[in-house]
């Protein structure tokens, strides 16, 4: 394994019943990259991110983290190793305040115990203390400085989103999952969502595995591109590569037969857009 | 207002929707018939609400058709209609409990029903011949039904009041003998001569009670408008306001015994008990979401360790001072809930409560069964379990065990209130909102749930150290599920999450129907429909916390903010 990937699959497969949801998925992660997952609906890509993440235990198939075997492993330890994610449908905790929020994030990295918060020691204040002035200076980071005290759920849409990489960031991952970040947005959100994107990989140094639906992001922002469909691995390689693929159009444009031609150029087109 | 009473009252009062005002008339009347039919009225009638006027059992009558009246009238139907309709559906209520008086003789009703007898029927009759007790009733029906239409009518501000008021002229009644406990042979005893005689309120006495009531509750109703328009204004204020609820409720929990003598000891060390193990299941059910029905099973491990270690029976192994078996007893429900914890680390919700109160279940039958007898009594249980003392100054009498409990859970409220805010406390926040999410973010579920358990336990098994001291005795009798149940119930109808409502919630739902002993056979009645009641008006409980608020208010659709897509949309 050199030295510089951060996350590694084997042969990973995960079967649901008779479906096989992933079948021998090989990833390579290399650290402080941008890597997009893409695929068209159904195609694995949550369903890889839940794997990783050790959020479902894969079937068979070996994923190696910053060196540790994980597959098998409790999803919490994963995060402690150092891998955060997002969700597709956002999943903050909603009837808490913005920094309630980054402060649960925070969980790992605090050290106050609960008898000592009980007697309400010095040391925990003083780790209390160090940990609200970490989560205001995330909110600042993700520019929500001055709305700690809203409620999640009161926020707005795109806040919501930078709010739970906030709170993804705040157990200070060394990979970030980000599945679907620019889902709802409108385009002006979306491009503010790529700077912040990339943002948060120079700033804060933290290698981005990425599921993305719209080329536009995919090529503009990533390193190196993986294409699932039916759960298995089509494509892989730089952007560009990716993009002409026959194998990569056809999964998401269907074999072609049914489509007219003038459709399927159009298509073609809004792909390499 | 006027101009339309002088308008047309022909044309309005043909307006009724007669279908609606005679359906809400005989459903509010058949409420009434049950009530006779199950006896709760007859018993009701034995009870004063003020001499010679007033019992509480035409009082229930009173407010049903007046429920009828106010449910019958339609605020969008102007005043007149909805006069007419009250009017007609109340009487129709009071013709229909009337009827039920008239046919009990004839049809020889109390075959059936055996609380139907003579005695109900002349009450129902008011006493008076056959047909102008019927008139009579009708009479009073339509006037409780006008009444309730004309309330419909009353803005907010006044209504409450009244509502408050009467309320309170009913407590002032109910209560009698307390109060009047509380208020003689003191400073107060011109006070009592006032309003009260012997056997309760005397009419004048009520009317000032109701009218002081009345006062009282019109300020404060038009004082916390106004805070809550300033709160409104500065987000975030109300957590100033509930520490100032927190203390009055405090005051009120350490003056009651001075005045109300050993009785009502009695029953706030029972209620304070409750308090105590509240505040535990808060931190299992309110902040960690593990809805736990066993929980009487660490309560019963605490009573038996502490009579195990303290008693002067020969089933005990030693014989310790209470203070040193107590922590030995706390610590013995600590590991009793952590052990319970395992096994169910993996279920949640619904089976959650399934899989405890299996468990709960199992230490009862356990400490009654043949194999725990040479050890725990079997159902004898164990007995002289002395009471404690503090430097030689025994603490024998409810009264002092109660303050002993209030100290214990203010102890717990501190802890419970720590937690709350700590790491620990948001962990658990993060388990109940979202467990897959609070897992991703490295919190150990295991460990968080076990130590929920634990110290959840730990609250129960101090309560039964304190109730095997209180009754100087523990039986496998007093563990039944009923109370698992009973301190659910208490912490829901407070307020989930919130440590004022368990306090409120142990008053309500533990303190009240003890002073209402003679109503015991109704308790469970009372019970379900006062929780029916919450359920439907109020989900969040009297005394909620915010965070509980925010999520009913949520799921049901009632943000505050316009349409934000909320987070779980999807």
């Amino acid at each position: 394994m050199a030295h510089d990937t951060i996350l590694l699959t084997n042969k990973v497969c995960c079967n649901f019943g008779g479906l096989k949801a992933l079948s021998d998925l090989d990833l390579e992660i290399i650290e402080n990259s941008i890597h997009s997952l893409i695929g068209p609906n159904g195609a694995g890509k949550t369903t890889a991110f839940n794997v990783i993440s050790q959020n479902i235990k894969p079937t068979s198939g070996e994923i190696w983290f910053r060196g540790a075997r994980i597959d098998g492993v409790k999803p919490h330890q994963v995060a402690e190793i150092g891998m955060s994610r997002t969700y597709q449908n956002i999943r903050l905790f909603a009837n808490v305040t913005a920094i309630e929020n980054i402060l649960v994030g925070m969980h790992l990295h605090l050290r106050s115990t609960w008898w000592g918060s009980i007697f309400n020691t010095p040391a925990t204040r003083a780790d209390e203390k160090r940990a609200h002035d970490e989560a205001l200076r995330l909110l600042e980071f993700v520019d929500l400085k001055g709305r700690g005290d809203i409620i999640a759920r009161n926020l707005p849409y795109g806040d919501q989103r930078r709010l739970e990489i906030a709170r993804a960031l705040a157990a200070q991952p060394k990979l970030l999952l980000l599945d679907e970040p620019t889902a709802g947005m409108n385009p002006h959100e979306i491009s503010d969502m790529m700077d912040f994107i990339r943002k948060v990989r120079d700033e804060v140094g933290v290698t981005i595995l990425l599921i993305e639906h719209q080329m536009r992001i995919v090529m503009a922002l990533s390193d190196k591109v993986t294409v699932l469909d039916h759960g298995q691995k089509i494509a892989e390689g730089l952007p560009k590569e990716v993009q002409g693929n026959p194998a990569v159009i056809e999964a998401y444009l269907g074999s072609g037969k049914l489509v007219p031609k003038k459709a399927r150029d159009a298509a073609r087109a809004t792909l390499n857009a | 207002m006027s101009i339309a009473i002088l308008k047309a009252p022909s044309v309005s009062v043909a307006s009724v929707d007669v279908a609606r005002t005679l359906r809400m008339g005989l459903l509010l009347g058949g409420v009434g018939v049950y009530l006779a039919a199950v006896g709760i009225l007859a018993m009701f009638n034995e009870r004063w609400i003020i001499v010679g006027l007033l019992t509480l059992g035409y009082g229930v009558l009173g407010l049903v058709y007046l429920v009828a009246g106010m449910i019958s009238a339609r605020r969008g139907a102007g005043l007149m209609t909805a006069l007419a309709s009250g009017i007609l559906s109340g009487a129709i209520a009071g013709l229909t409990v009337s009827v039920l008086g008239l046919v009990i003789g004839p049809f020889s009703l109390q075959s059936v029903f055996t609380q139907l007898n003579g005695k109900l029927a002349d009450s129902l009759a008011l006493g008076l011949a056959p047909l102008s007790g019927l008139l009579v009733m009708l009479g009073i029906g339509a006037v409780c039904g006008a009444i309730g239409a004309i309330l419909r009518f009353t803005p907010l501000t006044v209504r409450r009041p009244l509502v408050i008021a009467a309320l309170v002229t009913v407590t002032a009644g109910l209560f009698q003998e307390l109060i009047q406990i509380m208020l003689q042979d003191g400073p107060l005893t011109p006070v009592q001569d006032l309003i009260y005689e012997w056997e309760g309120l005397t009419a004048q006495g009520a009317a000032i009670v109701f009218v002081v009531a009345f006062i009282l509750a019109l300020i404060g109703v038009q004082i916390s408008r106004r805070r809550a328009r300033a709160a409104a204004a500065k987000a975030n204020a109300d957590s100033g306001q509930s520490l100032t609820k927190m203390g009055m409720i405090f005051l009120v929990l350490v003056l009651l015994p001075l005045m109300g003598g050993n009785y009502i000891g009695q029953v706030l060390l029972l209620v304070g008990l409750y308090i105590l193990m509240g505040m535990g299941l808060n931190l299992e059910v309110g902040l960690a979401g593990l809805l736990d029905l066993g929980f009487v099973g660490f309560f019963a491990v605490g009573a038996y360790v502490t009579a195990l270690l303290t008693a002067n029976h020969p089933m005990a192994i030693l014989h310790l001072n209470f203070w040193v078996a107590m922590p030995i007893a706390v610590l013995a429900s600590v590991v009793v809930g952590v052990l319970f914890g395992i096994p169910v680390l993996g279920v949640r919700g619904d089976y959650l409560a399934v899989a405890t109160m299996g468990l709960g279940e199992i230490v009862r039958v356990l400490v009654v069964s043949d194999a725990a007898k040479p050890l725990l009594g079997g159902p004898l249980g164990i007995t002289q379990v002395p009471k404690p003392a503090i430097f030689g100054y025994g603490l024998t009498t409810p009264i002092q065990l109660y303050y002993l409990t209030l100290v214990a859970s203010l102890v717990a409220g501190l802890i419970a209130w720590r937690l709350e805010g700590s790491r620990l406390g948001r962990a658990w926040m993060a388990l109940r909102d979202d467990e897959d999410v609070a897992a991703a973010l490295g919190i150990d579920r295991i460990e968080c749930k076990l130590l929920a358990y634990g110290l959840g336990a730990a609250f129960a098994g101090l309560a039964g150290s304190i109730f095997a001291v209180m009754l100087a005795s523990v039986y496998p009798s007093s563990f039944q599920l009923v109370v698992s149940i009973n301190v659910l119930a208490l912490i829901i109808v407070g307020g989930m999450g919130s440590l004022p409502g368990v306090a409120i919630g142990s008053l309500v739902l533990i303190g009240l129907p003890e002073l209402l002993r003679e109503f015991g056979e109704y308790r469970y009645l009372f019970y379900g429909v006062a929780l029916i009641f919450m359920m439907q008006f109020r989900p969040e409980g009297l005394m909620p916390s915010k965070v509980r608020k925010r999520e009913l208010h949520a799921a049901m659709g009632e943000t505050s903010e316009p349409a934000v897509p909320t987070a779980r949309a999807a």
